[in-house]
């Protein structure tokens, strides 16, 4: 059975937490404490229970090699600020000193472990390298969702240590919001898909065609839907080895309740990416030489009509080119709406979350969830099994 | 085998209580319609209820008669497809709505684009009246009613050949004049999609269809299905037709 944090007894325990601080870093800067604040309730509550909370985290791919540019000191000092209070930091995962601080902690305090993919051993999940980790702490808790679709050390390896172990906070409530939610949804329930390739989002359409009412298409990826059908695309990407798989889905749709509904307007620009020159098209008439990079107006009307009336919505990927502020009205229409209509919102996916945050950080909270995971998120929407939680549920 | 479309287009000759009425005799007596993939068509006014009170009758499909070109916003009188809550089927170029209401290639050209870019499955009217029946224009009227099929038509298209000069006037056409006409409409339909999507597009034949000639009206290969005006708004006949097909 998969144990949630809450349900241990943490009073002077020594806990040993994987946690997600892949984070940007710039001049030994954490640019975006995104993933950090998200774990803060579960570090806080092991705190307020009196517990000593050993963190560990990957960075980056420094690919088995000591490299400061990868170092989580930055995400140590910014947890420290986050928390209010001091952090232990050991420049090695593994190393007796490192073992030595956590075994001795005080309750209440917190030490962060560095890098642990300065060890190839870890992404190799390596069983002495999984065995050396686990001396950190007497229980296990995985909080870091962004990664539970790998196989690691940290994460799967190390859980044959425990026989205390479980899930943090973060976690359950992806779990919640990403698989659970799914089965027994408030109809109707659309789904909104985005980005430019199909192939890491055929498994979630494929998952909501029967489930979902809608589907929106947007992206990048509805330019190939759009081609099965005959449109010209002009300078479009467009995947042309994945015409045979979108065409797959759209009659395979067919025979489902599910709607696939793709835009039908684009704003873009011609010629070349930045090239300034504006241009606006409906399907029909797109120049050879234009871009599609948004959608257009008629678009954003139709794909809000299917958002008004939607009781849960799952969204991952944005609808045009979102970092380009010009390419990013469909994006932020789109987050208007469901903003704005009393639902069960689900966000996922790295460009889909950075995108409402550049839009407006407060409105990140109007989501019912915004998911920290990126393939993990996908996975689970996909209805497969993460690894990294699977065995935490096994005995 | 594939069952046999019954599109049943109530036009307006039921109101709430004999919609409902209509559906608990249907519900009661669902056996009979085991060989028959139903489309029901009622009034606007009249769907949420008939919906609600299809609850338990999952394989009987809902449609609109006919919708507004657009989904929202001030159109006075206007019926979006998005107005209730999940619909199957809309209507499209019903000889009703082009010959009574003045609807216009353009109009209908615009209200499929609707249906279809919302993910509704369109099935489109196409037929000759009396006049152009014997002026030989037969082909090129529908040729041109046909013209007007989007790209996008993928899975999401229903095809209704009505006669206009049959409807409603007991004269039914020749299982030969059908199968022509059926004909030039799948060639055509090949000459715009792919041989795959085609075979996905269903044939319905409409016009004075009704117990005592649909067996004959099953001989032609190409019908897939049938899109019924007053015969499906009584149930007695409906069924008898249905029963038919078993």
């Amino acid at each position: 059975m998969l144990r949630k944090l809450k349900s241990f007894d943490l009073q002077s325990q020594r806990i040993l937490i994987r946690v997600d601080f892949n984070v940007p870093i710039e001049n030994d800067t954490v640019v975006d404490d995104y993933r950090i604040r998200k774990t803060i309730p579960t570090i806080k509550y092991c705190i307020d229970q009196g517990t000593k909370v050993v963190l560990m985290s990957h960075l980056g791919r420094p690919k088995g090699k000591i490299d400061s540019k990868f170092s989580l000191m930055p995400a140590g000092e910014k947890l420290a600020e986050l928390l209010e209070m001091p952090v232990k930091f050991s420049h090695d995962c593994i190393s007796d000193d490192a073992i030595n601080v956590s075994q001795n902690l005080q309750s209440g305090e917190v030490h962060l472990l560095e890098n642990l993919r300065f060890y190839n051993e870890e992404i190799d999940n390596d069983n002495q390298f999984s065995m050396n980790l686990s001396k950190h702490g007497e229980i296990f808790i995985n909080d870091a969702f962004g990664t539970a679709h790998r196989e690691h050390a940290s994460n799967v390896g190390i859980v044959k240590h425990f026989t205390n172990k479980g899930i943090g906070l973060l976690v359950e409530k992806e779990l919640e919001f990403l698989s659970e939610s799914l089965q027994d949804p408030s109809l109707p329930l659309l789904l909104i898909i985005g980005g430019a390739k199909i192939d890491t989002k055929i498994d979630v359409i494929n998952r909501f065609l029967g489930l979902a009412d809608n589907i929106l298409i947007g992206g990048a990826m509805a330019n190939t839907f759009l081609a099965v059908n005959g449109y010209h695309m002009g300078k479009s990407l467009v995947e042309s080895d994945k015409i045979g798989i979108a065409k797959k889905i759209l009659l395979n749709a067919s025979k489902t309740k599910t709607k696939i509904i793709l835009p039908t307007d684009f704003n873009g620009e011609l010629n070349n990416l930045g090239s300034e020159e504006f241009e606006y098209a409906d399907k029909d008439n797109i120049k050879e030489n234009m871009i599609c990079e948004d959608i257009g107006k008629l678009s954003i009307d139709l794909f809000k009509n299917f958002i008004s009336q939607s009781k849960t919505i799952f969204w991952n990927g944005t609808v045009g080119v979102a970092e380009n502020k010009k390419f990013a009205v469909g994006t932020e229409s789109i987050i208007d709406e469901i903003v704005n209509n009393e639902c069960i919102s689900v966000i996922g996916g790295g460009d889909t979350i950075a995108a409402v945050r550049n839009y407006d950080n407060e409105l990140i909270s109007a989501f019912s969830h915004a998911s920290t995971g990126g393939g993990a998120c996908l996975e689970l929407l996909s209805g497969k099994k993460l690894p990294a939680i699977e065995i935490l549920d096994k005995k | 085998m594939n069952r046999t479309i019954l599109a049943a287009n109530w036009k307006m000759y039921l109101n709430e209580d004999t919609s409902i009425d209509f559906i608990k005799k249907m519900s009661s007596d669902i056996e009979s319609f085991s060989n028959s993939e139903v489309i029901l068509f009622p009034s606007h006014t009249c769907i949420s209820q008939v919906q609600k009170e299809l609850k338990n009758l999952n394989d009987i499909k809902i449609g609109m008669q006919d919708c507004d070109i657009h989904t929202k916003g001030a159109y006075t009188g206007g019926v979006s497809l998005h107005g209730l809550s999940h619909i199957d089927f809309c209507i499209v170029g019903h000889s009703e709505r082009r010959l009574l209401y003045n609807e216009s290639d353009e109009v209908v050209k615009n209200k499929l684009e609707t249906v279809i870019s919302n993910g509704v499955n369109a099935i489109l009217c196409v037929g000759e009246t009396k006049e152009q029946k014997n002026d030989g224009n037969t082909f090129t009227v529908i040729d041109a009613q046909l013209s007007m099929l989007p790209k996008d038509a993928i899975s999401r298209l229903t095809i209704a050949y009505e006669p206009v000069w049959s409807i409603g006037s007991g004269e039914v056409p020749s299982n030969k004049y059908i199968e022509d006409v059926l004909s030039y409409i799948k060639n055509k339909l090949k000459s715009l999609y792919s041989d795959e999507i085609v075979e996905k597009i269903n044939l319905l034949y409409g016009g004075s269809v009704d117990k005592d000639n649909i067996n004959r009206l099953l001989e032609v290969k190409l019908i897939d299905g049938f899109l019924i005006g007053s015969a499906s708004a009584d149930f007695e006949s409906f069924k008898a037709i249905a029963d038919k097909l078993n």
